[in-house]
């Protein structure tokens, strides 16, 4: 339902559409989640005699700034899907699309860099932490990756094909799965940032 | 019984909308999408019911085979081979199926029966309908969720026919026991501990997209006229458990994601210094602790996730038979409020004897005795109910009334167990098993049968049999104080003991085991009477006549839905609801529905 | 059989009650309508009945299973503890009993065909206050009373300085019992693959010349009135120290110590003469025939699931009196008496060496000491039980570098030159030299440092004449620290160059 249809049906709501509301109760329990992992770290710090810190490999400073980027062209996607920029739109969603890819490898490579520094999985728990909650960050990420290739699917496919292109992507609950989506990328993003930051106060 | 009256759709007064058909969706059902992965939340309810009552019986069988051990340790059941095989070789129950049986048996009762089973059901069936609304807010969310459900059920169910068996290490999952996938050290800790946290995860996920039907659809698609102090009380003990489950479930997906990193990775959260058959292992650095607090975080947040939908039913459905408002309704709104808060705050009066620092533990004493109050208040304002009522004692109520008391002698049980001094006696004993057999497992029951019994013609359009309903309700009630009362005594007796007969302290309860035994499976023999009644009834129970039938005079919204179950529940425009759902027995009229306007000159109760 | 036939009559029976109930339906829907009045009528009397009921089964309960529970306890805080449970149950049993009279007397008073209308009373709010404020007082004295006791079973900081000490490691599926002899100390154990074998679960440090008196028994004793500080532990999974009598619990936590502090104030013959007097223990055990009270005895149980035997974990707890403990501890056998044997048994340092010396007589040892990296080395090399690997390394043990810089200094001359004739009188063997520091300072410029010094012994022995080929360098910087890194002691330690032997 849209949001006009829904105003139409109950007056008695809080101004934010339903889904969006589950949304941001969904955000408030992936919150609780990485809240979870980020206290066991602190917990282990305070405990362990032998917690070793140090000093992150830069490659994750990359991919802090690749997600930031993402979260940038994939907002002006929504932007011009609004302005029915549709060739646009599918550009920027490919492009976000590339950045999310981006964004793994080079987490992926940090591990790897980790691992070389003597740092591996299976050692001080100090890394332990890093590929634990950074895999769990990854994981949520493919699964808004996923979603954006169905989405991308549809937006080419629909180039040639009015029809299909008005069934699947220019129609108000599209757009509305569209918002949701981009709203998804950003708090993944915010997540980001609060655990790169996070780690570089704790692993002084 | 009650028909309803033209109380119904005619109060569409001058609210703006168009009188367009609220059927949306004129699109062709198929067998697949009407019965199988429907969006619709009826259905869901239905699908979770079902499945809630097919893991009931699996979780009552496996209790009753673990009892039969307690009771007769040195006797032979050759019968038991026939059917367990291997685990029970000999005609008796081996050690290390004993202990598989008790940790899913706590598995699947806590989580697969009485979390989805019990919210999963309710939840779906009345949110919508009591708020007026068409149906939650994404379908197919609602539709996701359940399907996860299902299939964290497969997983585990599966999980008993591997050859080194299911989890064995407790409910609980402590590391390290849980911790080491070497089968050495555990049997069940091995491939069945990793579909346990397999299906946990799924059971996790279905649980939390469910909670977020919830809480969005209760939040922003009330009907008009349905302010929150309009909602009864189911909508509210929903609302508030799907918000703790929230915020709650992330900490214990976390804590077996650590796990199974230590399991299957070699990684060290949970382990440190360990020497299995005198060779040290390279762990080093984790704590076991720390999985206690990540698992409790939830844990016992997780008991008023169970417990607070049976209330919510319970305040309802004895309202409605004693056809009187819900005494204290916004000190029963509160109360619920109080209860979710504290719930996070007490989590660590199951480690009393972890070795904690004993300050921590003076703290969770202090708010675990607190979390008393609100549940005592409920109490009394469900006796003050009663009092002065014009109760008709049917089946539901009966049901409520046993909640009541099974809570009472449940909760009071607390008051010891929470009082951390005391409870370095009581850790670990029959004395817990029975305080959260009673105030948990057998209360949120009683919830639950008060609901299937009184929401049944909301489902079904039709009445189950109350002469067998009442047979039922004795016969669970007075089983299950036989089986759990005398329990209570059972004080310095260890949990999870496959057998006394290595102790001179244990072995005095011998007698009283098998006593417990033989009601255990009374009762579980009983359920029968409610699962043949269930099913009957719904192809042949006494059917609802006419269009519109409100069978127990209830003033809620479900009951102004035609007792066909249609797609946006209402065939015309949704209700407008002008008072309360508590006007029973006012201005000399028995019950007067929510969708009926105030009368000049009328005050608004509650 | 008769279970069987027994499951037959109660399914029989439930097939009679499905078709009663089917057939009073019957009935019910030719009027058209369930008979909700009378039944209610009925099920008032009957709620009242089950009311009854309860009261009676709950005394009944009461009188069976009370002289059957645990004894009163043996110990100062379990006798407060006891009390505190007592209480509670009492004020509990007082709020159950005024509960349940209301819900099932209101439940048959107001029901329908009691023939009154219901009275709309929506709320009280006084009556709100009182039944809040009333429990909270109620549970704020229960509190108030718990967590004296809590605190002061919990003060680390009143012991007895003359309290026995016993440590209790909990493993699968038994309970490891370490006295600390007359010393009261006990020899310190350490977690590392030198010490800790399946002769050695407890990893005790025989060097540690506290370990001299340790002994193991199969039971505890305690001495009445002394107090007891249980130090416990577990060695793999968790396990938890249980004393029924003694109202003692605490959690046993593989690579976390936990302790409980407390005094027993019964013998165990003290206990039996009281039990004699009661009741129940006075009839007959079934198994010995004769009264309970004569087989008594103290136990202690695991109470945390530990495994498939954890049921199995029992051990017998003695309570005697002081004279009758010094006299049972002076006939105990101190574990190292029996160890020591093995120790020297062992194709050990001592004996190799010397026979490595005999057969090479050109190898000259300067400053050699038994326990020195040559002595080990040598020993190595020539045990032919001893495989190489890539865990065994020794430590030079007289080998120094100029602060922060991999320069040698002179003294390491002596023990550089033993390390070249080693190498030439055994010549196949092949060494890797490994580099460590503690962890001061920068990672990276610790992990340089370490290498560096590594490469600096490798090119000393090379200067010597030892082929390039035969030895590898590398540094490690701050990992695999020997000692704890926060003592300075340790710092040392961990600051070193060892060699593993690569090919011999």
């Amino acid at each position: 339902m849209t949001e006009k249809e829904l105003l139409k049906e109950t007056t008695e709501y809080t101004g934010v559409h339903p889904q969006k509301f589950a949304l941001w109760v969904a955000m408030a329990s992936m919150t609780m989640f990485f809240a979870a992992l980020t206290s066991a770290l602190l917990v282990k710090k305070g405990d362990y005699q032998e917690w070793e810190n140090f000093k992150l490999p830069d490659i994750f400073t990359y991919s802090t700034v690749v997600i930031v980027a993402l979260s940038v062209v994939i907002q002006l996607a929504l932007v011009s899907y609004r302005k029915a920029k549709f060739f646009l739109f599918r550009s920027l969603l490919f492009f976000s699309l590339l950045l999310g890819l981006l964004f793994l490898y080079l987490q992926v490579t940090g591990w790897g860099i980790l691992t070389a520094m003597g740092k591996p999985l299976t050692g001080n728990l100090s890394g332990s932490f890093i590929y634990l909650i950074t895999s769990m960050h990854g994981l949520h990420l493919v699964v808004g990756l996923l979603v954006t290739i169905i989405f991308l699917v549809m937006a080419i496919r629909s180039r040639k094909d009015p029809i299909y292109e008005l069934r699947n992507i220019i129609n108000p609950k599209r757009q509305l799965n569209l918002e949701l989506l981009v709203g998804f990328w950003h708090y993944i993003d915010a997540v980001w940032i609060y655990l790169y930051v996070f780690f570089y106060i704790n692993y002084q | 019984m009650q028909t309803a009256t033209a109380e119904h759709a005619h109060v569409a007064t001058g609210h703006g909308h168009h009188g367009h058909d609220g059927r949306h969706d004129h699109h062709e059902e198929t067998f697949l999408t009407k019965y199988i992965f429907s969006q619709d939340h009826k259905m869901i309810s239905k699908q979770f019911l079902i499945t809630g009552i097919f893991w009931g019986v699996v979780g009552g069988l496996l209790s009753i085979l673990f009892r039969i051990q307690l009771a007769f340790p040195n006797e032979t059941f050759p019968i038991l081979e026939t059917f367990l095989g291997k685990w029970a070789e000999g005609g008796k129950i081996s050690n290390e199926f004993y202990y598989a049986l008790v940790t899913m048996h706590g598995t699947i009762l806590v989580f697969f029966v009485l979390t989805g089973g019990l919210s999963g059901t309710f939840s779906n069936l009345l949110i919508p309908y009591q708020i007026g609304a068409r149906d939650m807010a994404s379908g197919f969310i609602n539709m996701l969720s359940y399907w996860f459900f299902f299939t964290a059920s497969v997983i585990l169910f599966l999980s008993f026919f591997i050859q080194t068996g299911p989890a064995s290490g407790g409910w609980t999952a402590y590391p390290p026991l849980n911790g080491l996938r070497d089968t050495g050290v555990n049997l069940g800790s091995g491939l069945g501990f990793d579909l346990w946290a397999l299906a946990m995860t799924f059971f996790i996920v279905a649980s939390l997209i469910g909670s977020l039907n919830y809480i969005a659809t209760v939040l922003n698609q009330r009907t008009k006229g349905m302010t929150m102090l309009r909602m009864p009380l189911t909508i509210w003990a929903f609302l508030f458990t799907a918000v703790i489950g929230v915020l709650s479930f992330p900490a214990l997906l976390a804590g077996v994601v650590l796990l199974e990193f230590d399991r299957l990775l070699d990684t060290s959260f949970y382990l440190n210094n360990i020497v299995i058959n005198g060779q040290l292992l390279g762990y080093k650095g984790g704590s076991p602790i720390l999985f206690q607090h990540l698992f409790w975080f939830l844990g016992h947040p997780e008991v008023y996730i169970i417990i607070i939908p049976a209330m919510g039913i319970v305040s309802e459905v004895l309202a409605v038979h004693s056809r009187k408002p819900i005494f204290g309704y916004t000190a029963m709104v509160l109360s619920i409020l109080a209860i979710l808060v504290l719930s996070f705050i007490v989590w660590a009066h199951h480690m009393f004897v972890t070795g904690l620092n004993p300050n921590l533990g003076a703290v969770f004493t202090l708010f675990t005795l607190l979390i008393a109050i609100p549940s005592a208040i409920k109490v009394f304002n469900w006796i003050g109910t009663l009092w002065k009522g014009k109760i008709r004692l049917s089946t539901p109520a009966l049901f409520a009334i046993g909640f009541v008391s099974m809570f009472i002698t449940g909760g009071l049980t607390g008051i010891a167990l929470g009082n951390s001094a005391i409870d370095i006696q009581l850790h670990d004993t029959y004395f817990v098993v029975a305080h959260f057999h009673v105030v948990m497992g057998v209360s949120a029951f009683f919830g639950m049968f008060a609901g299937v019994y009184h929401w049944f013609p909301r489902l079904y359009g039709r009445m189950m049999n109350e002469t067998l309903g009442q047979i039922h309700f004795y016969a669970t009630l007075i089983g299950a104080y036989c089986i759990f009362f005398p329990m209570h005594f059972m004080t310095g007796l260890p949990r999870r003991y496959y057998t006394y007969a290595n102790f001179d302290t244990f072995n005095n309860f011998n007698h009283l085991a098998v006593f417990i035994t033989v009601a255990a499976i009374i009762v579980f023999l009983a359920q029968f009477l409610f699962i043949v009644n269930f099913f009957y009834s719904i192809f042949k129970g006494r059917k609802l006549e006419g269009e519109y039938n409100n069978p127990w005079g209830g003033t809620t919204l479900e009951w102004t839905a035609p007792v066909e179950r249609l797609h946006g529940n209402w065939p015309g425009d949704l209700p407008v609801v002008h008072r309360w759902p508590y006007d029973y027995s006012v201005n000399g009229r028995e019950y007067i529905p929510q969708t009926e306007p105030m009368k000049p000159g009328e005050v608004a109760h509650g | 059989m008769v279970a069987f036939l027994s499951f037959v009559v109660v399914v029989l029976l439930m097939v009679v009650l499905v078709l009663v109930a089917r057939a009073s339906e019957i009935t019910s829907e030719l009027k058209d309508k369930f008979d909700y009045f009378n039944q209610s009528r009925l099920n008032g009397y009957l709620l009242m009945v089950f009311l009854i009921l309860m009261f009676v089964g709950s005394a009944y309960s009461f009188k069976e299973l009370m002289p059957v529970m645990l004894p009163k306890a043996a110990s100062i805080h379990g006798i407060q503890t006891d009390f505190l449970f007592n209480i509670t149950m009492l004020i509990i049993g007082i709020v159950f009993v005024l509960t349940q009279v209301a819900l099932f007397y209101f439940a048959y008073r107001y029901n329908e065909s009691q023939g009154h209308e219901a009275y709309f009373y929506t709320h009280n709010n006084t009556l709100e206050v009182i039944w809040t404020v009333i429990p909270s007082l109620v549970l704020t004295g229960l509190i108030a009373m718990g967590m004296f006791e809590w605190f002061r079973i919990f003060n680390s900081e009143a012991r007895a300085a003359d309290k026995m000490v016993i440590e209790v490691t909990g493993k699968q599926f038994n309970w490891i019992l370490r006295y600390p002899g007359k010393d009261n100390n006990f020899g310190n154990r350490v977690f590392d693959v030198d010490h800790i074998s399946p002769t050695n679960e407890l990893g005790i440090d025989w060097e540690d010349k506290n370990s001299h008196d340790d002994f193991m028994a199969d039971k505890i004793v305690l001495v009445k009135n002394k107090p007891v500080l249980m130090k416990l532990g577990a060695l793999d999974v968790l396990h938890s120290f249980y004393l029924p009598h003694f109202r003692v619990k605490m959690d046993c936590v593989p690579g976390i110590p936990t302790e409980f502090y407390f005094t027993p104030t019964m013998t165990t013959v003290e206990m039996q003469q009281y039990l004699s007097t009661q009741p129940w223990w006075q009839t007959n055990h079934p198994e010995t025939g004769e009264p309970r009270w004569k087989s008594f005895k103290y136990e202690l149980a695991c109470a945390e699931l530990c495994g498939k035997s954890h049921y199995g974990m029992q051990k017998e707890v003695l309570v005697v009196e002081q004279a009758e403990y010094d006299e049972w501890q002076s006939k105990q056998v101190a574990m190292y008496e029996t160890v020591k044997s093995t120790l020297a048994e062992k194709p050990g340092k001592v004996e190799v060496l010397e026979a490595s010396l005999a057969a090479k007589p050109s190898l000259e040892l300067k400053g050699a000491t038994e326990v020195g990296i040559e002595s080990q080395l040598v020993a190595f090399i020539n045990d032919d039980q001893r495989a190489v690997d890539k865990t065994t390394w020794f430590s030079f043990d007289r080998l120094t570098f100029e602060t922060g810089k991999a320069v040698i200094k002179a003294e390491s001359k002596e023990q550089l030159d033993n390390m070249v004739s080693i190498l030439k009188t055994y010549s196949n063997v092949e060494l890797k030299v490994g580099g460590y520091t503690d962890n001061v300072g920068d990672a990276k410029a610790n992990l340089k440092l370490s290498n560096e010094r590594a490469k600096a012994v490798v090119a000393a022995l090379v200067a010597e004449g030892i082929d390039a080929k035969r030895l590898v360098a590398e540094g490690y910087g701050q990992d695999h620290p020997v000692a704890d890194n926060k003592t300075d002691e340790g710092k040392a330690k961990s600051k070193r160059i060892d060699i593993c032997v690569t090919k011999k």
